[in-house]
């Protein structure tokens, strides 16, 4: 007797989920797909918002732009919940490792004391523009249109405020585990003129009304210029000047900025080429913005890299600009 | 005689990815659905590119990853940094 072992296909009835049907066809579609696209809800609201009656949930007026589908914009790292988090333990773990190798060589302790002064003076305090940054990002996702886009924001707001536990945790590191050296350095955010334009800044754009701007204002240009010159700029120098040290431990501000800037630029551009005037209106805020953060940054450029640093980062974010479809410097 | 080259991958999420990179890079491939399997053969060669998957999953990718999903393969390997190659000598 001989035993036929044979297989069948059993095609499935559906491959997705209908509302995923509908945008990308009926294929077996990717775990982002399915988490970020289509998602909220777009009609038969039972109340307005108390806060804005005006408006609905999910209102896609709360910004000045228009996109005939605002799902247009998507993240090309394809994050959703369960790809975020474990990209982001992964670079945990790698901080984690790096502090811990600083605290049993103790490689802090030799530190010239000209050095850490200016870490206290420089990077410390950023850790409360970085919950400004947490702030403005989660109330982006509040106000912002289509899960793909408040995804992106809620996502940064919370790598906001790991930077900012990391800022903390660098100054906790440097004073022996002691808030003294935090608290000196939220004086000078408070007090030091240097600091006051970028304060003034922080500030300002919590109160941006319309979400869009706000996310420009943020992490394109504040960030596209705040992060080159302090932490690849100023860390360059440190690491010329012996502290080597400190880039250890702020090496995840940098990966972290490379890899954010390329949704920021995706979104960014897809939403410039929708239409002549969305372009138009993205060039407008960011001319004004990105003249308002290179004033504020001025004096910053001056305690540590110096002007001509600011310089160039100003241009290579020109040229970024272009890359994306809009205009560098002011017309 | 005409040869073929394959390769087959477990039907994961991933390897979705991959087989996609792999038809736009070799459009004489032929790609057949199995049961939790995709096999792709082509005649002669094939050629999985580092940079096509990287634009398709969105992140940097080893191309030694592709193996977690990879059941099988047929044909002379030749891997690069950034390419494997399937071919017949």
């Amino acid at each position: 007797m001989s035993v036929e072992i044979k297989t069948v296909a059993i095609e499935p009835l559906r491959h997705t989920y209908s509302h995923i049907r509908r945008r990308f066809g009926d294929k077996p579609a990717s775990r982002y797909q399915e988490a970020s696209f289509d998602i909220e809800a777009q009609t038969n609201f039972h109340c307005r918002p108390l806060w804005q009656p005006d408006k609905e949930l999910n209102d896609p007026t709360r910004t000045a732009v228009h996109m005939a589908d605002w799902y247009k914009v998507s993240d090309p790292r394809q994050y959703y919940y369960s790809t975020y988090v474990q990209t982001r333990a992964k670079m945990q773990e790698n901080v984690e490792h790096n502090f811990d190798f600083c605290e049993r060589r103790r490689l802090l302790d030799n530190l010239d004391p000209a050095l850490r002064q200016q870490v206290v003076h420089l990077l410390i305090p950023l850790r409360h523009a970085e919950l400004g940054a947490n702030m403005n990002n989660s109330g982006i996702t509040a106000d912002g249109t289509a899960t793909s886009v408040t995804q992106l924001h809620i996502f940064q707001s919370i790598d906001r405020q790991g930077i900012a536990q990391y800022l903390t945790r660098l100054g906790l590191l440097l004073d022996d585990g002691g808030t003294d050296l935090l608290a000196e350095a939220k004086q000078q955010w408070l007090k030091n003129p240097a600091w006051q334009g970028l304060r003034r800044y922080v500030e300002d754009t919590l109160v941006i009304r319309d979400w869009f701007e706000l996310s420009l204002a943020q992490n394109l240009v504040s960030d596209g210029l705040l992060y080159p010159l302090l932490f690849i700029r100023f860390d360059e120098q440190l690491a010329r000047q012996g502290g080597g040290q400190i880039s250890v431990l702020t090496e995840f501000m940098r990966q972290w900025f490379i890899e954010s800037q390329r949704w920021v630029d995706a979104m960014v551009k897809t939403v410039a080429a929708e239409s002549e005037e969305n372009r138009l209106l993205l060039q407008g805020w960011i001319d004004h913005w990105r003249q308002r953060a290179l004033e504020a940054l001025a004096p910053l450029a001056e305690l540590g890299p110096g002007a001509a640093a600011l310089e160039a980062v100003s241009g290579e974010f020109d040229a970024r600009l272009k890359k994306i479809g809009l205009a560098g410097v002011a017309a | 005689m005409t040869s073929f080259v394959f390769i087959a991958f477990q039907d994961t999420d991933n390897a979705r990815y991959y087989v996609d990179a792999i038809a736009a890079d070799n459009p004489h491939a032929e790609i057949q659905h199995q049961p939790a399997m995709i096999r792709v053969q082509a005649k002669d060669r094939l050629d999985i590119r580092r940079e096509t998957v990287e634009e398709r999953i969105g992140r940097t990718w080893d191309v030694q990853e592709m193996m977690l999903d990879v059941i099988t393969l047929g044909g002379s390997i030749e891997e690069e940094e950034d390419r494997l190659s399937l071919c017949w000598n």
